[in-house]
């Protein structure tokens, strides 16, 4: 199968160059131009490799490939960029990058890295095929496919559910308040008073909980918001 | 450290300055009369003709101005650190801001380059590779031609050459060959007065048109939308370069001809040197002309407004 790569780049040249030269060599890449879609897309999507420009529009690549090692500390990431002074070499790495590439560069030697990484990482990393699928509990989710498989059985997930579930996942263990659940899912300024996100929970806990009425994983703290927890109540 | 680091935070240094001048100060006045009076007893005891008003009092406001003399030099030091802590900021952005608008379109360069020997694309993909080729060279000619300018204009050593030009023609003529080939299909619209005239430099004046519109094309939310207007007032050529873009805050209208900068964007990275608009506004005083901007704020777009002084048909006027 293919290797299945990420290039965040902004710049449109280097960007055409890179995915025509990826693609050449028998790799599938898909590009993005922001932090925000390549994160997105990385939760969804099982990648092998993420190629990251650091000067990104909106969060720059040291935040994204920090946000990425939260949750995957293995996914081969190598950074492009235009700084070159040993300090900038030195942010980029402790961030958690695992090589780091100064423009402008060689193709070959970019090629070479990139195949050396993913040689390395054939070592220790499973092949997972292109989606991803999250386990908690007795379900497992695949956002990619939209769909769950829980102990009730398969089900389709709508587009505000997935979207839902990976704001959840992304933000595992740590409390999330109303308003940034609201602006996250719905988009919705927080400050507009609805019932749709309790209903939101409610149906959450009836596809994923073994009782929904005790729940463990989608927990209610009063007062301050929701809390989702993988491994059941702690 | 750190502490230490607070401590002779230059702001805290002025205020303890100032705080112990305050001190100084009382303390001279109160010295002073106090010994003042102490000699005027003994004066009045032992020798009476040494009181003479007027000497000692000098000697008060003597000193009182002395110490308002220092301050004065303290609060002026600290304005010129100011400013030169600002510069120093602003240039040390401009050179991180600088490497990479350089670095970007070599590296891009290089990479089709080396793409073209390894792989020998199709001579469709070939056009495309070639297209953003002659793009990055058409940035960095750019970038390179505004650092130039920037340094001679900065040390004086910019002269136009001044010459009786058909102004309309020229903008039209400028214009005209950018109106389609703007990126995301924007539109432009030119509404361009025929027949006038003024002195101009036509080198620097597209220099001062391509910044304009490289700034339409950066800061545009989505497409660019661009009005480009030139008519004659009085003694005046009036040119207005109207966008829908981003627009620029009250506060920042003026900043933004200055060298080195920048207005912040609020979670997004805009390329840029700081250079563009200094540039503008040097050219067009050396067109003996004026520049300014007018914005309803951020989001709202931007019009730029350039003066350039009216000159009759015909005749030419050299100036070195």
């Amino acid at each position: 199968m293919k290797p299945h790569l990420l290039l965040v780049e902004d710049e449109p040249g280097i960007a055409r160059g890179l995915v025509f030269n990826l693609e050449e060599e028998g790799f599938q890449v898909v590009h993005v131009e922001t932090g925000e879609e390549a994160l997105d897309r990385v939760w969804d999507e099982h990648f092998d490799l993420v190629v990251l420009d650091v000067m990104l529009p909106g969060i720059s690549g040291l935040e994204v490939c920090k946000k990425i090692r939260r949750y995957d500390s293995r996914l081969p990431i190598i950074m492009l960029t235009a700084r070159c002074e040993e300090q900038d070499r030195v942010s980029g790495l402790t961030t958690g990058a695992d090589d780091y590439l100064t423009k402008p560069f060689s193709l070959d030697e970019f090629m070479l890295r990139i195949k050396g990484m993913l040689r390395r990482s054939s070592w220790y990393r499973p092949d997972s095929g292109l989606s991803r699928s999250y386990r908690f509990g007795r379900n497992e989710v695949n956002l990619k496919e939209q769909k769950a498989l829980t102990p009730r059985g398969e089900i389709p997930l709508t587009e505000l559910e997935v979207r839902m579930l990976r704001t959840f996942f992304q933000h595992e263990g740590e409390t999330l308040s109303r308003a940034e659940l609201l602006a996250s899912v719905w988009g919705m300024a927080p400050d507009t008073e609805t019932r749709t996100l309790d209903n939101f929970i409610v149906r959450m806990r009836k596809y994923f909980e073994t009782d929904p009425s005790d729940p463990v994983h989608f927990l209610t703290l009063r007062g301050r918001g929701y809390r989702f927890s993988r491994l059941g109540r702690q | 450290m750190k502490n230490l680091r607070r401590l002779i935070n230059p702001l805290i240094a002025l205020i303890g300055i100032q705080l112990i001048w305050v001190v100084l100060l009382v303390f001279w006045i109160s010295w002073f009369t106090k010994s003042h009076l102490k000699l005027r007893t003994l004066a009045e005891k032992y020798s009476p003709e040494l009181l003479q008003g007027g000497t000692d009092w000098f000697i008060l406001v003597e000193g009182i101005l002395l110490l308002c003399a220092i301050l004065a030099g303290v609060y002026v030091i600290f304005l010129y650190w100011r400013r030169q802590a600002a510069l120093y900021r602003a240039q040390h952005n401009f050179i991180a801001q600088v490497t990479h608008e350089l670095k970007s379109p070599l590296a891009s360069l290089q990479l089709h380059i080396e793409t073209i020997r390894r792989r020998r694309p199709s001579a469709e993909k070939m056009s495309t590779f070639i297209d953003t080729m002659l793009g990055d060279t058409e940035r960095l000619n750019t970038l390179i031609n505004n650092l130039l300018s920037a340094q001679r204009l900065e040390q004086k050593g910019l002269k136009l050459t001044l010459q009786r030009e058909n102004l309309s023609e020229f903008v039209t003529s400028y214009f005209r060959n950018h109106q389609f080939s703007l990126p995301k299909a924007g539109k432009m619209a030119l509404q361009i007065a025929p027949g006038i005239y003024a002195d101009i430099d036509t080198a620097a004046l597209e220099t001062v048109f391509r910044n304009l519109l490289e700034n339409a094309i950066l800061y545009a939310s989505g497409p660019p939308d661009i009005l480009v207007i030139l008519q004659q007032n009085d003694r005046w050529a009036n040119f207005t370069f109207s966008d829908h873009g981003k627009g620029i805050d009250k506060k920042d209208q003026k900043k933004v001809f200055q060298m080195f900068y920048r207005v912040k964007q609020v979670s997004e990275t805009i390329r840029g040197s700081g250079l563009g608009l200094f540039i503008v506004r040097a050219i067009i005083r050396l067109h003996h002309g004026k520049v300014w901007i007018v914005s309803e704020g951020s989001g709202k777009g931007t019009t730029v407004h350039v003066r350039l002084p009216l000159k009759p048909a015909g005749g030419e006027e050299n100036q070195p």
